[in-house]
């Protein structure tokens, strides 16, 4: 079922202080109830990253290992989900590397898969500009990987420059850059018959 | 400044406000790059706009996610009997070798006197 209401405030609400307290000291009981409250978000990321069912469930399951193994050593002065996010963030993009290292994926447009993510109806955008859901996941689906998991990640989920270079082991510059194309090129694909140059003349 | 050098920044202009005067003095007069601007904002929006859905995970992902600290206390426990058994193992070697080099030298002492 597609979830298209404000899913994040709902789980940085169910999210407490106190919950992860609990979790930290190995309440399994309350261990449940934080997968319950973001495994939808974390597994959303990852299949919005790797475009593949299985491999968002592997980056999941790595995000949740890695997250109980680093409950202890987690400090609560930053905010548990914006952690949380990132190494659900990590645990996808290293997934992806190793993935484009052993083999020519296939990340074409899967209709099947695109069909499972949310929002399908178009969306009323700013500036009476209608962009459709289905034609911006199309075209998220037929950006460059490198430029895809930029944009995902700045665009979508308001990471910042300084974290996607981290996780992408590449210098902010080249962040920015990726960023940047990866738009421009959206843009393009968005509306193909209004070029640059046509209109600039 | 020319349309082109506009558009190019304009990717940036959203998001990351790169408000130099030049542009926003060439973005009041000119309504293309307007347009080619509101298209960008319209793209930012639609993207922002992707999280507020998310996707049912499969169950078995989440028995799985769910399963997380017992696999983990269970492999914990395996580690560490490993662990203990290798300091115990290497005790044991370092003893031998102890002994050993004890009777090479009684040995050896034995002969020379």
């Amino acid at each position: 079922m597609k979830r298209p209401n404000n899913a994040r405030s709902g789980t940085e609400e169910l999210v407490t202080p106190e919950l992860v307290e609990r979790c930290k000291q190995g309440d399994e009981t309350a261990w449940t109830k934080l997968v319950e409250a973001t495994q939808r978000e974390v597994y959303t990321l990852c299949l919005r990253v790797l475009r593949n069912p299985e491999d968002a469930a592997e980056a999941t399951q790595d995000t949740y290992l890695k997250v109980w193994r680093g409950l202890k050593g987690f400090r609560g002065d930053a905010m548990f989900t914006t952690w949380l996010y990132r190494v659900a963030m990590n645990a996808a993009i290293s997934r992806q590397r190793s993935r484009s290292r052993k083999q020519e994926h296939e990340t074409s447009s899967d209709d099947e898969m695109l069909a499972q993510l949310p929002g399908l109806e178009s969306i009323e955008a700013v500036a009476g500009a209608r962009i459709d859901v289905k034609i911006l996941e199309k075209g998220l689906d037929r950006l460059p990987e490198h430029y895809r998991s930029a944009v995902v990640l700045r665009d979508v989920y308001g990471c910042s420059i300084e974290e996607i270079a981290d996780a992408l082991k590449i210098t902010q510059t080249a962040a920015k850059v990726r960023v940047h194309r990866g738009r421009k090129q959206l843009r393009e694909m968005l509306w193909p018959q209004i070029s640059d140059e046509e209109e600039a003349t | 400044m020319r349309h082109a050098e506009v558009r190019e920044l304009l990717p940036a202009f959203v998001r990351e406000g790169h408000a130099e005067a030049e542009v926003k003095a060439h973005l009041a007069t000119c309504d293309s790059c307007n347009d080619e601007l509101s298209r960008y904002v319209a793209l930012a929006g639609s993207l922002a706009s992707l999280r507020d859905g998310t996707v049912d995970v499969p169950p078995d992902l989440t028995q799985r996610l769910f399963a997380i600290p017992t696999e983990s206390s269970r492999l914990g426990v395996v580690k560490e009997h490993v662990t203990r058994n290798r300091t115990a193992y290497l005790g044991g070697a370092a003893a031998a070798l102890a002994g050993v080099g004890v009777a090479a030298w009684r040995i050896r002492r034995h002969a020379t006197a």
